[in-house]
Protein backbone atom coordinates (compact mmCIF):
# COMPACT_ATOMS: atom_id res chain seq x y z
CA UNK A 1 0.00 0.00 0.00
CA UNK A 2 2.65 2.44 1.15
CA UNK A 3 4.96 1.19 -1.54
CA UNK A 4 2.31 1.67 -4.17
CA UNK A 5 1.82 5.25 -3.04
CA UNK A 6 5.51 5.97 -3.34
CA UNK A 7 5.60 4.44 -6.79
CA UNK A 8 2.61 6.54 -7.86
CA UNK A 9 4.19 9.74 -6.55
CA UNK A 10 7.45 8.88 -8.26
CA UNK A 11 5.72 8.20 -11.54
CA UNK A 12 3.74 11.45 -11.37
CA UNK A 13 6.92 13.39 -10.65
CA UNK A 14 8.87 11.78 -13.47
CA UNK A 15 5.99 12.26 -15.92
CA UNK A 16 5.62 15.86 -14.81
CA UNK A 17 9.28 16.62 -15.27
CA UNK A 18 9.32 14.82 -18.59
CA UNK A 19 6.36 16.86 -19.76
CA UNK A 20 7.89 20.17 -18.69
CA UNK A 21 11.04 19.24 -20.61
CA UNK A 22 9.10 18.19 -23.70
CA UNK A 23 6.97 21.33 -23.51
CA UNK A 24 10.01 23.57 -23.28
CA UNK A 25 11.64 21.84 -26.23
CA UNK A 26 8.37 22.22 -28.13
CA UNK A 27 8.22 25.96 -27.54
CA UNK A 28 11.88 26.32 -28.42
CA UNK A 29 11.08 24.59 -31.68
CA UNK A 30 8.11 26.86 -32.37
CA UNK A 31 10.20 29.96 -31.88
CA UNK A 32 13.19 28.63 -33.80
CA UNK A 33 11.00 27.81 -36.81
CA UNK A 34 9.06 31.07 -36.92
CA UNK A 35 10.63 32.45 -40.06
CA UNK A 36 7.96 31.25 -42.45
CA UNK A 37 5.21 32.80 -40.33
CA UNK A 38 6.63 36.25 -40.76
CA UNK A 39 7.70 35.70 -44.35
CA UNK A 40 4.10 34.80 -45.16
CA UNK A 41 2.03 37.19 -43.03
CA UNK A 42 -1.17 35.79 -44.49
CA UNK A 43 -0.63 32.61 -42.54
CA UNK A 44 -0.70 34.29 -39.22
CA UNK A 45 -3.24 36.95 -40.08
CA UNK A 46 -5.57 34.03 -40.75
CA UNK A 47 -4.77 32.71 -37.30
CA UNK A 48 -5.35 36.08 -35.63
CA UNK A 49 -8.70 36.03 -37.34
CA UNK A 50 -9.33 32.45 -36.17
CA UNK A 51 -8.34 33.10 -32.54
CA UNK A 52 -9.82 36.60 -32.48
CA UNK A 53 -13.21 35.92 -34.01
CA UNK A 54 -13.62 32.79 -31.92
CA UNK A 55 -13.15 34.78 -28.74
CA UNK A 56 -14.53 38.18 -29.63
CA UNK A 57 -18.19 37.69 -28.73
CA UNK A 58 -17.49 36.05 -25.41
CA UNK A 59 -14.89 38.72 -24.55
CA UNK A 60 -17.23 41.59 -25.39
CA UNK A 61 -20.22 40.20 -23.54
CA UNK A 62 -18.27 39.09 -20.48
CA UNK A 63 -16.38 42.39 -20.33
CA UNK A 64 -19.65 44.27 -20.33
CA UNK A 65 -21.14 42.19 -17.54
CA UNK A 66 -18.02 42.29 -15.40
CA UNK A 67 -18.06 46.10 -15.77
CA UNK A 68 -21.73 46.25 -14.77
CA UNK A 69 -21.07 44.23 -11.63
CA UNK A 70 -17.93 46.18 -10.75
CA UNK A 71 -19.85 49.43 -11.14
CA UNK A 72 -22.68 48.24 -8.90
CA UNK A 73 -20.47 46.80 -6.18
CA UNK A 74 -18.03 49.71 -6.29
CA UNK A 75 -20.81 52.27 -6.11
CA UNK A 76 -22.51 50.55 -3.14
CA UNK A 77 -19.23 50.45 -1.20
CA UNK A 78 -17.85 53.91 -2.10
CA UNK A 79 -21.20 55.56 -1.39
CA UNK A 80 -20.74 54.74 2.31
CA UNK A 81 -17.64 56.87 2.37
CA UNK A 82 -19.22 59.63 0.36
CA UNK A 83 -16.93 59.19 -2.62
CA UNK A 84 -19.21 57.64 -5.20
CA UNK A 85 -17.48 59.56 -8.03
CA UNK A 86 -14.34 57.50 -7.44
CA UNK A 87 -16.19 54.50 -8.86
CA UNK A 88 -14.71 55.30 -12.29
CA UNK A 89 -11.21 54.92 -10.84
CA UNK A 90 -12.09 51.69 -9.13
CA UNK A 91 -13.64 50.15 -12.22
CA UNK A 92 -10.78 51.20 -14.48
CA UNK A 93 -7.98 50.13 -12.16
CA UNK A 94 -9.53 46.75 -11.39
CA UNK A 95 -9.93 46.12 -15.08
CA UNK A 96 -6.66 47.25 -16.56
CA UNK A 97 -4.52 45.87 -13.74
CA UNK A 98 -6.21 42.55 -13.04
CA UNK A 99 -9.54 41.57 -14.45
CA UNK A 100 -8.89 42.55 -18.04
CA UNK A 101 -5.75 40.44 -18.55
CA UNK A 102 -6.79 37.59 -16.24
CA UNK A 103 -10.41 37.07 -17.20
CA UNK A 104 -9.73 37.65 -20.88
CA UNK A 105 -6.97 35.05 -20.74
CA UNK A 106 -9.22 32.55 -18.96
CA UNK A 107 -11.92 33.08 -21.57
CA UNK A 108 -9.38 32.88 -24.38
CA UNK A 109 -8.05 29.58 -23.02
CA UNK A 110 -11.47 28.01 -22.84
CA UNK A 111 -12.62 29.29 -26.21
CA UNK A 112 -9.66 29.63 -28.57
CA UNK A 113 -7.13 27.53 -26.64
CA UNK A 114 -9.37 24.49 -26.52
CA UNK A 115 -10.16 24.91 -30.21
CA UNK A 116 -6.44 25.01 -31.04
CA UNK A 117 -5.77 21.86 -29.05
CA UNK A 118 -8.65 20.09 -30.75
CA UNK A 119 -7.55 21.21 -34.19
CA UNK A 120 -3.95 20.08 -33.78
CA UNK A 121 -5.04 16.88 -32.03
CA UNK A 122 -7.44 15.99 -34.83
CA UNK A 123 -4.84 16.79 -37.46
CA UNK A 124 -2.45 14.49 -35.64
CA UNK A 125 -4.86 11.63 -35.09
CA UNK A 126 -6.08 11.68 -38.69
CA UNK A 127 -2.49 11.68 -40.01
CA UNK A 128 -2.79 15.17 -41.49
CA UNK A 129 0.40 16.36 -39.78
CA UNK A 130 2.23 13.25 -40.85
CA UNK A 131 0.93 13.63 -44.41
CA UNK A 132 2.21 17.19 -44.46
CA UNK A 133 5.63 15.98 -43.39
CA UNK A 134 5.65 13.46 -46.20
CA UNK A 135 4.84 16.27 -48.65
CA UNK A 136 8.06 17.86 -47.41
CA UNK A 137 6.09 20.61 -45.68
CA UNK A 138 7.10 21.14 -42.07
CA UNK A 139 3.91 21.11 -39.99
CA UNK A 140 5.65 23.19 -37.36
CA UNK A 141 6.29 26.01 -39.77
CA UNK A 142 3.10 25.67 -41.73
CA UNK A 143 0.50 25.03 -39.01
CA UNK A 144 1.74 25.29 -35.45
CA UNK A 145 3.92 28.38 -35.52
CA UNK A 146 1.39 30.63 -37.27
CA UNK A 147 -1.24 29.51 -34.76
CA UNK A 148 1.09 30.35 -31.91
CA UNK A 149 1.88 33.85 -33.12
CA UNK A 150 -1.70 34.52 -34.16
CA UNK A 151 -2.91 33.65 -30.68
CA UNK A 152 -0.02 35.50 -29.09
CA UNK A 153 -0.87 38.77 -30.82
CA UNK A 154 -4.59 38.35 -30.26
CA UNK A 155 -4.35 38.06 -26.51
CA UNK A 156 -3.36 41.67 -25.60
CA UNK A 157 -5.91 42.99 -28.09
CA UNK A 158 -8.64 40.88 -26.55
CA UNK A 159 -7.63 41.94 -23.04
CA UNK A 160 -7.81 45.59 -24.12
CA UNK A 161 -11.24 45.06 -25.61
CA UNK A 162 -12.34 43.33 -22.43
CA UNK A 163 -11.19 46.27 -20.30
CA UNK A 164 -12.78 48.82 -22.60
CA UNK A 165 -16.10 46.97 -22.53
CA UNK A 166 -15.86 46.70 -18.75
CA UNK A 167 -15.33 50.43 -18.38
CA UNK A 168 -18.27 51.02 -20.68
CA UNK A 169 -20.36 48.68 -18.49
CA UNK A 170 -19.27 50.53 -15.35
CA UNK A 171 -20.19 53.83 -16.97
CA UNK A 172 -23.60 52.59 -18.05
CA UNK A 173 -24.62 51.29 -14.65
CA UNK A 174 -23.24 54.10 -12.48
CA UNK A 175 -23.62 57.20 -14.64
CA UNK A 176 -26.52 56.37 -16.92
CA UNK A 177 -28.61 54.20 -14.61
CA UNK A 178 -27.71 55.28 -11.07
CA UNK A 179 -26.93 58.91 -11.87
CA UNK A 180 -23.33 59.40 -10.70
CA UNK A 181 -21.85 62.55 -12.20
CA UNK A 182 -20.37 61.68 -15.59
CA UNK A 183 -17.72 64.40 -15.58
CA UNK A 184 -16.40 63.24 -12.19
CA UNK A 185 -16.48 59.59 -13.33
CA UNK A 186 -14.18 60.26 -16.29
CA UNK A 187 -11.94 62.93 -14.78
CA UNK A 188 -11.15 60.95 -11.64
CA UNK A 189 -10.40 57.93 -13.77
CA UNK A 190 -8.13 59.97 -16.01
CA UNK A 191 -6.31 61.49 -13.06
CA UNK A 192 -5.58 58.25 -11.26
CA UNK A 193 -4.93 55.66 -13.94
CA UNK A 194 -1.25 55.80 -14.81
CA UNK A 195 -0.19 54.81 -18.32
CA UNK A 196 3.11 53.26 -17.34
CA UNK A 197 2.18 51.78 -13.98
CA UNK A 198 -1.29 50.51 -14.75
CA UNK A 199 -2.00 50.21 -18.44
CA UNK A 200 1.41 49.03 -19.60
CA UNK A 201 1.73 46.57 -16.74
CA UNK A 202 -1.68 45.19 -17.66
CA UNK A 203 -0.53 44.75 -21.23
CA UNK A 204 2.65 42.99 -20.11
CA UNK A 205 0.52 40.62 -18.11
CA UNK A 206 -1.64 39.74 -21.07
CA UNK A 207 1.44 39.19 -23.20
CA UNK A 208 2.77 36.69 -20.66
CA UNK A 209 -0.62 34.99 -20.39
CA UNK A 210 -0.91 34.88 -24.17
CA UNK A 211 2.45 33.16 -24.42
CA UNK A 212 1.54 30.63 -21.74
CA UNK A 213 -1.96 29.79 -22.99
CA UNK A 214 -0.95 29.39 -26.63
CA UNK A 215 2.09 27.33 -25.71
CA UNK A 216 0.01 25.04 -23.50
CA UNK A 217 -2.81 24.69 -26.04
CA UNK A 218 -0.54 23.83 -28.95
CA UNK A 219 1.68 21.52 -26.93
CA UNK A 220 -1.28 19.58 -25.57
CA UNK A 221 -2.65 19.17 -29.08
CA UNK A 222 0.68 18.08 -30.45
CA UNK A 223 1.37 15.76 -27.53
CA UNK A 224 -2.05 14.06 -27.37
CA UNK A 225 -2.62 10.37 -27.89
CA UNK A 226 -3.79 10.11 -31.49
CA UNK A 227 -7.26 8.80 -30.69
CA UNK A 228 -10.66 10.42 -30.14
CA UNK A 229 -10.31 9.98 -26.41
CA UNK A 230 -6.77 11.30 -26.44
CA UNK A 231 -7.91 14.50 -28.16
CA UNK A 232 -10.77 15.08 -25.74
CA UNK A 233 -8.47 14.60 -22.77
CA UNK A 234 -5.96 17.00 -24.24
CA UNK A 235 -8.66 19.65 -24.61
CA UNK A 236 -9.59 19.28 -20.96
CA UNK A 237 -5.95 19.51 -19.94
CA UNK A 238 -5.53 22.69 -21.97
CA UNK A 239 -8.34 24.43 -20.12
CA UNK A 240 -7.27 23.24 -16.67
CA UNK A 241 -3.54 23.80 -17.08
CA UNK A 242 -4.05 27.20 -18.68
CA UNK A 243 -6.30 28.36 -15.86
CA UNK A 244 -3.77 27.30 -13.25
CA UNK A 245 -0.90 28.85 -15.17
CA UNK A 246 -2.74 32.15 -15.63
CA UNK A 247 -3.61 32.47 -11.95
CA UNK A 248 -0.18 31.46 -10.72
CA UNK A 249 1.60 33.76 -13.18
CA UNK A 250 -0.75 36.57 -12.25
CA UNK A 251 0.28 36.29 -8.62
CA UNK A 252 3.97 36.33 -9.50
CA UNK A 253 3.63 39.25 -11.90
CA UNK A 254 1.48 41.25 -9.51
CA UNK A 255 4.00 40.74 -6.75
CA UNK A 256 6.73 42.14 -8.97
CA UNK A 257 4.75 44.95 -10.58
CA UNK A 258 2.51 46.44 -7.97
CA UNK A 259 4.35 46.15 -4.68
CA UNK A 260 6.34 49.05 -3.32
CA UNK A 261 4.86 51.27 -6.03
CA UNK B 1 10.92 1.26 -67.43
CA UNK B 2 13.53 3.79 -66.41
CA UNK B 3 12.78 6.87 -68.44
CA UNK B 4 14.18 9.43 -66.07
CA UNK B 5 17.78 10.30 -66.79
CA UNK B 6 19.00 9.89 -63.22
CA UNK B 7 21.68 7.45 -62.21
CA UNK B 8 19.15 5.30 -60.44
CA UNK B 9 20.03 2.23 -58.51
CA UNK B 10 18.06 -0.90 -59.21
CA UNK B 11 16.52 -0.71 -55.78
CA UNK B 12 14.54 2.34 -54.85
CA UNK B 13 14.41 1.25 -51.21
CA UNK B 14 16.94 -0.87 -49.38
CA UNK B 15 16.74 -2.06 -45.80
CA UNK B 16 20.05 -3.33 -44.47
CA UNK B 17 19.63 -5.33 -41.26
CA UNK B 18 17.11 -2.85 -39.90
CA UNK B 19 15.84 -3.27 -36.37
CA UNK B 20 13.21 -0.97 -34.99
CA UNK B 21 11.90 -0.88 -31.43
CA UNK B 22 9.17 1.01 -29.63
CA UNK B 23 10.69 1.14 -26.19
CA UNK B 24 11.67 -2.41 -25.38
CA UNK B 25 9.36 -3.91 -27.98
CA UNK B 26 10.97 -5.03 -31.22
CA UNK B 27 8.70 -4.21 -34.16
CA UNK B 28 11.13 -4.99 -36.96
CA UNK B 29 13.88 -7.48 -36.25
CA UNK B 30 16.94 -7.41 -38.46
CA UNK B 31 15.06 -6.88 -41.71
CA UNK B 32 16.96 -6.81 -45.00
CA UNK B 33 14.86 -6.30 -48.12
CA UNK B 34 14.92 -4.20 -51.20
CA UNK B 35 12.18 -2.74 -53.34
CA UNK B 36 12.93 -2.78 -57.08
CA UNK B 37 12.78 0.50 -59.00
CA UNK B 38 9.95 0.95 -61.45
CA UNK B 39 7.86 -1.94 -60.16
CA UNK B 40 4.87 -2.38 -57.89
CA UNK B 41 5.93 -4.20 -54.76
CA UNK B 42 3.40 -5.50 -52.28
CA UNK B 43 4.14 -5.83 -48.60
CA UNK B 44 1.85 -8.33 -46.96
CA UNK B 45 1.43 -8.97 -43.28
CA UNK B 46 -1.21 -9.21 -40.59
CA UNK B 47 -2.30 -6.27 -38.49
CA UNK B 48 0.39 -4.96 -36.21
CA UNK B 49 3.29 -6.64 -38.00
CA UNK B 50 5.03 -3.34 -38.65
CA UNK B 51 3.90 -2.48 -42.18
CA UNK B 52 3.13 1.15 -41.42
CA UNK B 53 6.35 1.30 -39.43
CA UNK B 54 8.18 0.12 -42.55
CA UNK B 55 6.74 3.01 -44.57
CA UNK B 56 7.54 5.55 -41.87
CA UNK B 57 11.13 4.36 -41.83
CA UNK B 58 11.33 4.96 -45.57
CA UNK B 59 9.91 8.47 -45.15
CA UNK B 60 12.37 9.20 -42.37
CA UNK B 61 9.55 9.84 -39.90
CA UNK B 62 11.00 7.11 -37.73
CA UNK B 63 14.66 6.22 -37.40
CA UNK B 64 15.84 2.61 -37.13
CA UNK B 65 17.34 1.46 -33.85
CA UNK B 66 19.97 -0.46 -35.82
CA UNK B 67 20.77 -0.79 -39.49
CA UNK B 68 20.41 1.45 -42.51
CA UNK B 69 17.44 2.48 -44.62
CA UNK B 70 18.39 3.66 -48.08
CA UNK B 71 16.27 5.62 -50.52
CA UNK B 72 17.60 5.58 -54.07
CA UNK B 73 21.02 4.58 -52.83
CA UNK B 74 21.26 7.24 -50.09
CA UNK B 75 21.03 6.49 -46.41
CA UNK B 76 18.02 8.27 -44.89
CA UNK B 77 19.67 8.33 -41.48
CA UNK B 78 22.70 10.16 -42.86
CA UNK B 79 20.68 13.00 -44.38
CA UNK B 80 20.47 16.51 -43.01
CA UNK B 81 17.06 18.07 -42.39
CA UNK B 82 17.29 19.78 -45.80
CA UNK B 83 18.30 16.61 -47.62
CA UNK B 84 15.53 14.66 -45.94
CA UNK B 85 12.95 17.20 -47.04
CA UNK B 86 14.39 17.13 -50.55
CA UNK B 87 14.11 13.33 -50.54
CA UNK B 88 10.51 13.51 -49.35
CA UNK B 89 9.62 15.68 -52.31
CA UNK B 90 10.42 12.64 -54.42
CA UNK B 91 8.05 10.45 -52.41
CA UNK B 92 4.29 10.36 -52.24
CA UNK B 93 2.38 8.62 -49.47
CA UNK B 94 -1.23 7.57 -49.50
CA UNK B 95 -2.53 7.19 -45.96
CA UNK B 96 -4.98 4.57 -44.92
CA UNK B 97 -7.88 7.01 -44.61
CA UNK B 98 -6.55 9.65 -46.96
CA UNK B 99 -5.44 12.17 -44.33
CA UNK B 100 -6.98 14.97 -46.37
CA UNK B 101 -6.93 18.42 -44.84
CA UNK B 102 -10.41 18.74 -43.44
CA UNK B 103 -10.51 22.52 -43.55
CA UNK B 104 -9.76 22.67 -47.28
CA UNK B 105 -11.80 21.78 -50.35
CA UNK B 106 -10.86 18.92 -52.65
CA UNK B 107 -9.25 21.35 -55.05
CA UNK B 108 -7.24 23.13 -52.34
CA UNK B 109 -6.07 19.78 -50.99
CA UNK B 110 -4.64 18.75 -54.34
CA UNK B 111 -3.07 22.13 -54.95
CA UNK B 112 -1.55 22.30 -51.45
CA UNK B 113 1.87 20.71 -52.13
CA UNK B 114 2.23 22.77 -55.31
CA UNK B 115 1.45 26.00 -53.51
CA UNK B 116 3.96 25.17 -50.81
CA UNK B 117 6.79 24.20 -53.11
CA UNK B 118 6.42 26.30 -56.23
CA UNK B 119 5.88 29.93 -57.17
CA UNK B 120 3.76 29.06 -60.18
CA UNK B 121 1.02 31.50 -61.10
CA UNK B 122 -2.48 30.67 -59.88
CA UNK B 123 -3.74 29.79 -63.36
CA UNK B 124 -1.07 27.12 -63.86
CA UNK B 125 -1.59 25.71 -60.38
CA UNK B 126 -5.25 25.43 -61.19
CA UNK B 127 -4.61 23.58 -64.43
CA UNK B 128 -2.17 21.22 -62.76
CA UNK B 129 -4.63 20.41 -59.98
CA UNK B 130 -7.35 19.75 -62.53
CA UNK B 131 -5.05 17.40 -64.43
CA UNK B 132 -4.17 15.49 -61.27
CA UNK B 133 -7.84 15.22 -60.33
CA UNK B 134 -8.67 14.06 -63.81
CA UNK B 135 -6.08 11.31 -63.50
CA UNK B 136 -8.06 9.86 -60.59
CA UNK B 137 -11.42 10.53 -62.26
CA UNK B 138 -12.56 13.24 -59.87
CA UNK B 139 -12.26 16.38 -61.93
CA UNK B 140 -15.95 17.04 -61.34
CA UNK B 141 -15.62 16.83 -57.58
CA UNK B 142 -13.13 19.64 -57.15
CA UNK B 143 -15.44 22.02 -55.35
CA UNK B 144 -16.63 19.50 -52.76
CA UNK B 145 -15.46 19.67 -49.18
CA UNK B 146 -13.63 16.63 -47.86
CA UNK B 147 -16.55 15.79 -45.56
CA UNK B 148 -18.73 15.23 -48.62
CA UNK B 149 -16.55 12.46 -50.03
CA UNK B 150 -17.06 8.72 -49.73
CA UNK B 151 -14.17 6.62 -48.46
CA UNK B 152 -13.09 5.59 -51.93
CA UNK B 153 -13.31 9.14 -53.28
CA UNK B 154 -11.31 10.51 -50.36
CA UNK B 155 -8.55 8.06 -51.13
CA UNK B 156 -8.55 9.02 -54.78
CA UNK B 157 -8.31 12.70 -53.88
CA UNK B 158 -5.44 11.85 -51.55
CA UNK B 159 -3.85 9.99 -54.43
CA UNK B 160 -4.17 13.04 -56.66
CA UNK B 161 -2.51 15.06 -53.92
CA UNK B 162 0.24 12.47 -53.49
CA UNK B 163 1.15 12.66 -57.18
CA UNK B 164 0.93 16.45 -57.31
CA UNK B 165 4.70 16.86 -57.04
CA UNK B 166 5.40 14.12 -59.60
CA UNK B 167 7.09 11.75 -57.14
CA UNK B 168 9.31 8.86 -58.15
CA UNK B 169 8.16 6.65 -55.31
CA UNK B 170 4.65 6.27 -54.05
CA UNK B 171 3.66 4.34 -50.96
CA UNK B 172 0.15 3.11 -50.29
CA UNK B 173 -0.78 2.24 -46.74
CA UNK B 174 -3.64 -0.25 -46.85
CA UNK B 175 -5.47 1.49 -49.67
CA UNK B 176 -8.29 -1.09 -49.83
CA UNK B 177 -9.32 -1.20 -46.20
CA UNK B 178 -13.00 -0.53 -45.70
CA UNK B 179 -13.86 -0.15 -49.37
CA UNK B 180 -16.57 -1.99 -51.29
CA UNK B 181 -15.45 -4.32 -54.10
CA UNK B 182 -16.05 -1.75 -56.83
CA UNK B 183 -14.13 1.00 -55.08
CA UNK B 184 -11.37 -1.52 -54.36
CA UNK B 185 -11.12 -2.42 -58.03
CA UNK B 186 -11.06 1.27 -58.98
CA UNK B 187 -8.15 1.98 -56.64
CA UNK B 188 -6.27 -1.16 -57.70
CA UNK B 189 -6.67 -0.17 -61.31
CA UNK B 190 -5.43 3.34 -60.57
CA UNK B 191 -2.37 2.07 -58.73
CA UNK B 192 -1.44 -0.08 -61.67
CA UNK B 193 -2.20 2.60 -64.28
CA UNK B 194 -0.34 5.36 -62.49
CA UNK B 195 2.70 3.21 -61.99
CA UNK B 196 3.02 2.64 -65.72
CA UNK B 197 1.95 6.08 -66.89
CA UNK B 198 4.19 8.03 -64.53
CA UNK B 199 7.12 5.64 -64.42
CA UNK B 200 6.79 5.30 -60.65
CA UNK B 201 8.03 2.85 -58.11
CA UNK B 202 5.12 1.76 -55.97
CA UNK B 203 4.98 0.12 -52.59
CA UNK B 204 1.63 -1.33 -51.70
CA UNK B 205 1.09 -2.28 -48.07
CA UNK B 206 -1.97 -4.42 -47.67
CA UNK B 207 -3.52 -7.58 -46.35
CA UNK B 208 -5.80 -7.93 -49.31
CA UNK B 209 -4.02 -10.68 -51.18
CA UNK B 210 -6.63 -11.46 -53.79
CA UNK B 211 -6.79 -8.01 -55.37
CA UNK B 212 -3.12 -7.25 -54.99
CA UNK B 213 -1.60 -10.36 -56.53
CA UNK B 214 -3.16 -9.34 -59.85
CA UNK B 215 -1.48 -5.95 -60.03
CA UNK B 216 1.88 -6.31 -58.30
CA UNK B 217 5.23 -7.41 -59.70
CA UNK B 218 6.84 -8.50 -56.47
CA UNK B 219 5.70 -9.53 -52.99
CA UNK B 220 7.29 -9.37 -49.58
CA UNK B 221 5.72 -11.14 -46.59
CA UNK B 222 6.12 -9.81 -43.07
CA UNK B 223 5.32 -11.75 -39.93
CA UNK B 224 6.33 -11.07 -36.37
CA UNK B 225 8.77 -8.36 -37.42
CA UNK B 226 10.68 -10.39 -39.98
CA UNK B 227 10.51 -11.08 -43.66
CA UNK B 228 9.21 -14.62 -43.98
CA UNK B 229 9.05 -14.87 -47.73
CA UNK B 230 9.29 -12.97 -50.97
CA UNK B 231 8.88 -13.53 -54.68
CA UNK B 232 6.78 -12.86 -57.74
CA UNK B 233 3.02 -13.39 -57.47
CA UNK B 234 3.33 -16.76 -59.24
CA UNK B 235 5.99 -17.94 -56.86
CA UNK B 236 3.82 -16.81 -53.96
CA UNK B 237 0.79 -18.69 -55.24
CA UNK B 238 2.85 -21.86 -55.51
CA UNK B 239 4.68 -21.38 -52.24
CA UNK B 240 4.57 -24.16 -49.67
CA UNK B 241 5.78 -21.86 -46.90
CA UNK B 242 3.20 -22.52 -44.15
CA UNK B 243 3.07 -18.84 -43.13
CA UNK B 244 2.27 -17.71 -46.65
CA UNK B 245 -0.22 -20.52 -47.10
CA UNK B 246 -2.01 -19.51 -43.94
CA UNK B 247 -2.24 -15.98 -45.26
CA UNK B 248 -3.47 -17.02 -48.70
CA UNK B 249 -6.07 -19.42 -47.41
CA UNK B 250 -7.15 -17.23 -44.52
CA UNK B 251 -6.79 -19.95 -41.93
CA UNK B 252 -7.52 -18.82 -38.42
CA UNK B 253 -4.76 -20.54 -36.57
CA UNK B 254 -1.46 -21.62 -38.01
CA UNK B 255 2.11 -20.50 -37.71
CA UNK B 256 0.68 -17.05 -36.99
CA UNK B 257 -1.07 -17.82 -33.74
CA UNK B 258 -4.61 -16.70 -33.03
CA UNK B 259 -3.82 -16.20 -29.37
CA UNK B 260 -1.81 -13.40 -27.94
CA UNK B 261 0.85 -14.96 -25.67
CA UNK B 262 -0.84 -15.71 -22.33
CA UNK B 263 -0.44 -17.77 -19.23
CA UNK B 264 -2.00 -21.20 -19.04
CA UNK B 265 -5.75 -21.05 -19.70
CA UNK B 266 -6.69 -23.51 -16.95
CA UNK B 267 -4.71 -21.71 -14.30
CA UNK B 268 -6.13 -18.37 -15.49
CA UNK B 269 -9.61 -19.69 -14.77
CA UNK B 270 -8.47 -20.82 -11.34
CA UNK B 271 -8.81 -24.51 -12.17
CA UNK B 272 -5.27 -25.32 -11.13
CA UNK B 273 -2.98 -26.76 -13.68
N1 LIG C 1 3.68 5.19 -31.36
C1 LIG C 1 3.74 3.89 -30.98
N2 LIG C 1 4.20 3.56 -29.76
C2 LIG C 1 4.29 2.27 -29.38
N3 LIG C 1 3.93 1.23 -30.15
C3 LIG C 1 3.46 1.50 -31.40
C4 LIG C 1 3.35 2.84 -31.87
N4 LIG C 1 2.87 2.78 -33.14
C5 LIG C 1 2.69 1.48 -33.42
N5 LIG C 1 3.05 0.71 -32.39
C6 LIG C 1 3.03 -0.76 -32.36
O1 LIG C 1 3.88 -1.23 -33.37
C7 LIG C 1 3.32 -2.36 -34.01
C8 LIG C 1 3.41 -2.18 -35.50
O2 LIG C 1 2.60 -1.10 -35.88
P1 LIG C 1 2.26 -0.79 -37.39
O3 LIG C 1 3.53 -0.64 -38.14
O4 LIG C 1 1.34 0.36 -37.39
O5 LIG C 1 1.52 -2.12 -37.82
P2 LIG C 1 0.69 -2.41 -39.15
O6 LIG C 1 0.69 -1.19 -39.98
O7 LIG C 1 1.39 -3.58 -39.78
O8 LIG C 1 -0.68 -2.81 -38.71
C9 LIG C 1 1.90 -2.50 -33.52
O9 LIG C 1 1.82 -3.66 -32.75
C10 LIG C 1 1.65 -1.28 -32.68
O10 LIG C 1 0.97 -1.65 -31.52
MG1 LIG D 1 -0.79 0.10 -40.54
Amino acid sequence: MFQRGVVAIGRLTVNGIWKIGAGTAFIGNVIARSKMTFARPRLFINEIYFAGTLSLIIIVVSGLFVGLVLGLQGYETLKRYGSAEAVGTLVALSLVRELGPVVAALLFASRAGSAMTAKIGIMKSSDQLSAMEMMAVDPFQRVITPMFWGGFFSMPLLAAIFSAMGILGGYLITVVVIGVDGGAFWSQMQASVDFQGDILNGIYKSIVFGFAVNAIALFEGFDCLPTAEGVSRAVTRTVVTSALAILALDFVLTAFMFTGA
Amino acid sequence: MDEKPTNKSNSMIEFESVTFCYGARKILDNVSVSVPTGKITAIFGGSGTGKTTFLKLVGGQLAPSHGTVKFDGQSIGGMSYKQLYAARRRMGMLYQFGALFTDLSVFENVIFPLREHTDLPEQILRDLAIMKLDAVGLRGARDLMTSELSGGMARRVALARAIALDPELIMYDEPFTGLDPVATAVIANLISKLNDALGLTSVLVTHDLEVSLNIVDYCIFFAAGSVVGQGTPDEIRQSDNPLIKQFINGEIDGPVPLHYPASDYRSDLGLGG
